[in-house]
């Protein structure tokens, strides 16, 4: 009860303070109506942990400086038969993400380069701390920026409104508002403990019996549980032939829980394994492979939205770039900017913004790594005002002390 | 809705008839309830058997034996086990030494693929933090100096350091024994030194790298490292370890507390002549990366003079009284109610300043305080994910060794959301219910309830929990409802409904 008194509020504060909005916002107040416009509209957050390296994901080879840093670990150029995907023939695509290509035709693929935190650490912990956060360089914000969306998001019918795909809340989800978790893979089609008849009745009657917190609680997960259950045996029963491996599969797996029944409006998941100090490899070895993984995982995930593509905006991003120059040990070292991908219909796609500046030492951060010009906070500002509808009030809660630049990113148009 | 209207009516009868006898009720706990107060907020749970033993020596005996927790031997078994960990018993370098990456390179001299010596080096760290999860956990099942371990949950979530941020993996089990439990009821002054010199904070928090200077005396370090002042430490020593958010302090006494911290950084074997190494906490004190100048921090100019310096700002900063409320409000709300009200607050905050940071003291009077056995606050803490758990254990009476999947247990703690040693930010976890209930975790709770109550995490005789035992001892804090349910529902499922009862949850 308190809860929707608080966002009731937080709304008419919206509305108040609308005119104050800065010029490059989307005046943006939650009537009613409104509401029902957001509730369609979907984000959904990947994290990829670990600091992929951009300059392997959306490769300028149009740079020659690129080939000559990078002797053993360079992604040949398109004209190469295992050679880059060209984009605009400067940019090529990681032929790994080949299953990728078919958005940026249809101009749903976007990438922002040499984008990231402002902050200079390049420590995992604290540039993944702070860009869950949503506050670079401190460190006392309690809670995640998406768990402070949740309390500006029109409340849902579904229980499962924001949710984490996985086993444990991420720092991005941390706070005072509720969300949900839910571990994808092949366990979560299946009944819990808790559905054998026996258990689930007399579990059941102490939950209800007390009447109290608790007991809601318990009601809420049940009813999500069930939904998930429900969503994903007719998944289930309907692609039952030529099951992608388990990797890939995340992307079906969301696809059904954004739609259907569950109606999922926001939702956050991250994969692991980019740290590619050694061997990282270039046409194959690991980063091909777990990019490979992502990219078909992904176009799954768009099939399965189907016309909910039309209403979603799908944001990758990584705690910092890495080094320009490849290492001793075929690998790369931590860095500073990358590229963010942007996936959706709502995107104005088949363009790679932000600001390039070469790969001349001079114009590299530090001599060293790609510089970050475009600040990740810009680019999920637009998303979170254009996309989601949250006004510039509201903004400046999810992100606190930020401002959006004078003249952002036309990423929406 | 006919039912609960008898219900009210009924109890308006009967308050009606006997109104002194339920006012009476209401405002005193029963002897159990005490005894049960106490047990849930000194200890991590009853078990079978300590109603009885505390009837028997008396309540304040026992209260007393908590804040004197010398008062008790360890079990032999315990004794045992702790003397033969190395995650506490060595020191920080030979910790390194021995589970350290150079370690595995001469160990394995025919392994030269970095990833197969990587994989090697996974594996030494996951064996060293099971030894610094066993060393924390077997002592909460089966140490009788709990509130001892209490504390120590308390203090390392206060100075909390993570074990997912480089060396600190190694380093957390000695940071925890030697920093944190040897001085959890002992003097505020001596435990914030102690985490200051730790080499696991000092890594945790950057100060290994603050420095006055521009070069790093640490030969394997020195490639791309760029050193200066680092304020990360410095921040959160006023922000969260002393002074509180609003304790008066700003961003130049930050950066002014930063450059006395210069120089205070990891011990290591090449280190120069003039170096004041502390091996036992792995730390040293490097003079040629000080700032020797004066400095001024919250008003107070503090003398140049290295480490003397370091330690006169941290003598400041304990002695100061927005330390004192800030550490009497977190102790109050973690062992009295999520929203402690002032007046308790304020008492334990003079008794903190009045005893210059006497813990004990502080607890004593927290203890002797009426509001601690206000019914007020009687059963209305929720437990976090890592007390639920250990005191499951507790009731189970097994010891560490019983247990056939620790790791398991420590999966569980993560899946909840609470993994052992692994609060990323440095303000450590909390112990409010807002932070741990949600639809996700009681589903949890009754998977983990049920799972024990199968016996797949405890062994014992009659599977897991000894019912017969453990239900008596909590049937007064059951509604009737839930004690219905339980007496209807089959044998098998009866400790799982208790320990994933709703009542389960409130200690």
């Amino acid at each position: 009860m308190t809860n929707i008194n608080r966002r009731q509020f937080i709304s008419n504060l919206a509305i108040a303070t609308s005119f104050l909005m800065c010029p490059g916002l989307k005046a943006v107040g939650l009537t009613d109506s409104d509401n029902e416009t957001s509730q369609k509209n979907k984000l959904l957050v990947i994290f990829l942990r670990g600091a992929i390296d951009g300059l392997n994901i959306v490769t300028p080879y149009g740079d020659k400086r690129y080939y000559e840093y990078r002797p053993t670990i360079a992604i040949p150029s398109p004209k190469d038969d295992n050679g880059l995907v060209d984009l605009d023939g400067f940019f090529g695509l990681n032929p790994g993400l080949k299953a990728l290509k078919p958005y940026w035709d249809n101009k749903s693929l976007a990438f922002v380069y040499a984008s990231g935190s402002p902050d200079p650490t390049r420590s995992h912990f604290d540039a993944q701390d702070y860009m869950e956060s949503g506050t670079p360089g401190v460190k006392s914000t309690t809670s995640g920026w998406m768990n402070r969306l949740v309390s500006v998001l029109p409340k849902s019918q579904s229980p499962i409104n924001t949710v984490n795909f996985g086993p444990i809340m991420p720092r991005i989800l941390d706070g005072p508002n509720k969300v949900t978790n839910i571990s994808l893979g092949k366990a979560l089609a299946k009944p819990q403990v808790y559905d054998r008849p026996i258990i689930n009745k007399f579990f059941g009657e102490l939950y209800t019996n007390s009447n109290d917190e608790l007991s809601h609680n318990y009601n809420e997960a049940m009813k999500a549980h069930r939904i998930v259950i429900d969503e994903l045996q007719k998944e289930m029963v309907a692609a039952n032939n030529g099951a992608p491996t388990p990797n890939e599969n995340f992307g079906k797996q969301i696809a059904t829980l954004f739609t259907g029944q569950a109606n999922i409006t926001s939702a956050f998941i991250s994969f692991g394994g980019f740290d590619t100090h050694v061997n990282q490899g270039n046409t194959k070895g690991q980063l091909f492979n777990h990019i490979n993984n992502l990219g078909n995982g992904l176009a799954n995930l768009i099939e399965g939205l189907g016309a909910i593509y039309k209403h979603t905006t799908i944001v990758i991003i990584s705690e910092f770039g890495r080094t320009a120059h490849e290492n001793g040990n075929a690998g790369t070292d931590h860095g500073h900017g990358n590229v963010i991908w942007l996936l959706g219909e709502p995107i104005k796609g088949g363009k790679v913004y932000g600001k390039f500046s070469g790969l001349a030492a001079n114009d590299l951060y530090e001599n060293r790594d790609i510089p970050v010009n475009t600040d990740f906070r810009d680019v999920l500002s637009l998303i979170l005002n254009e996309h989601m509808g949250i006004s510039q009030k509201e903004l400046n809660n999810i992100f606190p002390n930020y401002n959006l630049p004078k003249q952002p990113l036309p990423i929406f148009g | 809705m006919k039912k609960s209207i008898l219900y009210v009516l009924s109890l308006i009868l009967i308050l009606a008839s006997n109104s002194q006898l339920v006012i009476a009720k209401a405002s005193e706990l029963t002897e159990n309830e005490k005894i049960f107060q106490v047990l849930n907020r000194l200890t991590y749970g009853p078990k079978p058997g300590d109603l009885e033993y505390i009837k028997k020596i008396g309540l304040n005996k026992f209260i007393d034996n908590q804040l004197n927790p010398e008062s008790y031997e360890l079990p032999p078994f315990l004794m045992a086990d702790l003397k033969s960990n190395e995650a506490i018993m060595l020191s920080p370098a030979q910790i390194l030494q021995n589970y350290g990456r150079k370690m595995i390179a001469s160990q394995n001299p025919s392994v030269t693929d970095k990833t197969e010596l990587n994989k090697l080096y996974v594996k030494n760290l996951h064996k060293i933090y099971l030894l610094s999860a066993q060393a924390r956990i077997e002592r909460a099942m089966s140490s009788p100096r709990q509130l001892q371990e209490v504390m120590t949950d308390f203090w390392f979530n206060h100075f909390n350091v993570s074990h997912d941020k480089g060396l600190v993996h190694l380093w957390v089990g000695s940071y925890e024994e030697r920093a944190i439990r040897a001085n959890a009821l002992g003097n505020f002054r001596d435990l914030l030194g102690a985490t200051a010199n730790h080499a696991a904070m000092l890594f945790y928090l950057d100060n290994y790298l603050n420095s006055h200077i521009k070069e790093n005396p640490h030969e394997q370090n020195n490639n791309k490292l760029k050193l200066g002042i680092n304020e990360n430490y410095a921040r959160e020593l006023m922000e969260l370890h002393t002074l509180g958010v609003d304790g008066g302090y700003h961003q130049n006494d930050v950066i002014n507390l930063a450059h006395i911290l210069t120089g205070l950084s990891l011990w290591h074997e090449k280190m120069p002549k003039n170096a004041i190494p502390n091996e036992a906490f792995g730390s040293c004190f490097y003079p040629n990366r000080h700032d020797f100048s004066s400095q001024t921090i919250l008003d107070q100019k503090i003398a140049s003079g290295g480490l003397d310096q370091i330690n006169a700002a941290l003598d400041l900063l304990a002695n100061s009284s927005a330390t004192a409320h800030h550490i009497a409000y977190e102790l109050a709300q973690y062992f009295l109610t999520d929203d402690p009200p002032a007046s308790i607050v304020n008492k334990l905050a003079d008794k903190f300043s009045e005893t210059h940071g006497n813990i004990k003291a502080v607890m004593e009077c927290l203890i002797n305080s009426p509001e601690f056995f206000d019914p007020k606050y009687y059963r209305v803490k929720y437990k976090s994910p890592y007390r639920y758990v250990v005191a499951i254990l507790r009731l189970s009476c097994l010891k560490y060794s019983d247990l056939n999947n620790a790791m398991g247990l420590l999966g569980i703690m993560n899946q909840m959301g609470e993994p052992l040693y692994s609060c990323l930010t440095p303000d450590g976890y909390k112990c409010t219910k807002t932070a741990w209930l949600n639809p996700q975790s009681i589903l949890q709770r009754i998977s983990f309830a049920t799972a024990c109550g199968s016996g797949k995490f405890l062994t014992g005789q009659n599977g897991a929990l000894n019912f017969e035992l453990v239900f008596p001892l909590l049937k007064d804090t059951l509604t009737p409802a839930t004690i219905d349910t339980i007496t209807k529902a089959p044998a098998q499922l009866k400790p799982a409904l208790l320990i994933g009862s709703p009542e389960f949850n409130y200690y």
